[in-house]
């Protein structure tokens, strides 16, 4: 991939991407030029990482503290679960049960389960069972999914 | 209890009660079939109403014992022992109440292979409810897959929409400068004659202030001679009110003094008639 840089002496700056086929390279080029001011901070262990919405998993919340878990690794993060997922909703993100938020771009697959619930295997091979209050709500959400594609 | 906890209640004993009424109308219509093809097979082709009734209840009770207590074992996901072991205590449930209500007669042979026909219509079911699942796995990944495809689509959509604004925006960006640069070279050539004018006019104006000086002067000296002849004027009309003043008060005096003759006069008529 050629890269054309142009140093200017005032005006915006911006980064103009040319493309014949959208890969998933050039999309993360435009995720990291578009995310950066959507990245969100949380504490791993002993360091502080800064990760964008779309790289977590899953959120959790034990004991009134949210985790945010990556493909690598877990963070704690300051906000609450109700309002990451409800800031994140239009980026995929799912409310599964009181405690916890997926990331539907990050399933790997689902399973249908009796009593109408729904196993979520995830991109790092967790398994999330979805109550039979939530699935309801999943399958909404799949179904807008599934008709936007159709149109 | 608040109204919305009351609904959320109601709907959940709703949603348990809508899955039993299934499984009493599903194992009801499997029983009453066995129970038309063994009356068929005895000759009789009459059903007792009061049979009906006890076997849909007995289905409702069951179906309850199964949700409640027998953890829904004919939608189980894999049949292991247990499952195995409840389905085995619901066929002989089902067989004992066919005995104990005459369903069949109380036959020992009917009644064996309604052990039988019970065992297998769960195994049935749960593989109906087996494969219903695995459709439903099949329709939710492909849903997903076009959800996450969707998500991607709209993506690239959103960046392309940006593109082309952006390009839009530039090409405009281009026209504007170049509309800007005609508009410069025409305003820098109105300003060229917009000065020239200018010098024009100031020199215009320097020749119409030298006439106009010289005509204000003109003027000052027509005006000075103006005031001073309104100055003389002044004066002569004062002391012409003067004079004025003086002969009114003349006249006055002389009309005071003839008033007085006048009054003599008269006095003296008055005087003269009556010594007549």
């Amino acid at each position: 991939m050629k890269l054309t840089m142009h140093r200017i002496a005032d005006g915006c700056e911006e980064v103009i991407i040319r493309y014949r086929e959208m890969t998933p390279r050039i999309e993360a080029i435009a995720a990291m030029v578009q995310g950066t001011e959507q990245k969100l901070m949380g504490q791993a262990e002993r360091e502080k990482v800064l990760f964008s919405p779309e790289e977590i998993l899953y959120l959790e919340s034990v004991d009134g503290v949210t985790w945010a878990y990556l493909p690598d690794k877990v963070c704690r993060l300051g906000e609450g679960l109700g309002e990451l997922a409800a800031l994140y909703a239009d980026r995929g993100f799912f409310r599964c049960s009181k405690s916890m938020a997926l990331n539907i771009q990050k399933i790997e697959r689902l399973k249908s389960e009796p009593g109408c619930r729904i196993r979520a295997t995830m991109e790092n091979g967790e398994q999330v069972m979805i109550s039979r209050k939530y699935a309801g709500q999943l399958r909404q959400i799949l179904k807008g999914g599934a008709e936007n594609d159709e149109e | 209890m608040t109204k919305s906890k009351f609904v959320k209640g109601f709907k959940k004993y709703f949603s348990v009660e809508i899955a039993i009424e299934y499984k009493a109308c599903l194992y009801f219509y499997a029983i009453v079939f066995f129970y038309c093809v063994c009356r068929a097979l005895q000759g009789n082709f009459q059903a007792s109403v009061l049979h009906m009734c006890e076997i849909i209840l007995t289905t409702y009770l069951m179906g309850y014992l199964q949700v409640y207590l027998l953890q829904n074992f004919d939608e189980a996901e894999t049949l292991g022992k247990r499952e195995v072991l409840y389905i085995l205590i619901c066929t002989t449930i089902y067989t004992g109440a066919s005995y104990l209500f005459g369903w069949f007669g109380r036959s020992l042979i009917p009644t064996l292979v309604f052990f039988g026909f019970i065992g297998f219509a769960y195994w049935c079911v749960y593989l109906i409810n087996k494969i219903k699942r695995n459709i439903d796995t099949e329709n939710l990944n492909d849903m997903l897959d076009k959800y996450k495809k969707a998500g991607n689509f709209m993506r690239v959509v959103s960046d392309v929409a940006e593109t082309r604004t952006e390009k839009a925006g530039t090409e405009a960006e281009k026209a504007g400068a170049e509309a800007g640069t005609g508009a410069d070279k025409t305003g820098a050539e109105a300003e060229e004659a917009g000065m020239e004018a200018d010098k024009a006019g100031a020199e215009a104006g320097m020749e119409e202030d030298k006439v106009g000086t010289e005509a204000d002067k003109a003027g000052t000296e027509v005006g000075k001679a103006g005031a001073e002849a309104g100055t003389e004027a002044n004066k002569a009309g004062t002391e012409a009110d003067k004079a004025g003043t003086e002969a009114g008060k003349a006249g006055a005096e002389a009309g005071t003094e003839a008033n007085k003759a006048g009054t003599e006069a008269m006095k003296r008529r008055g005087e003269g008639s009556n010594e007549q």
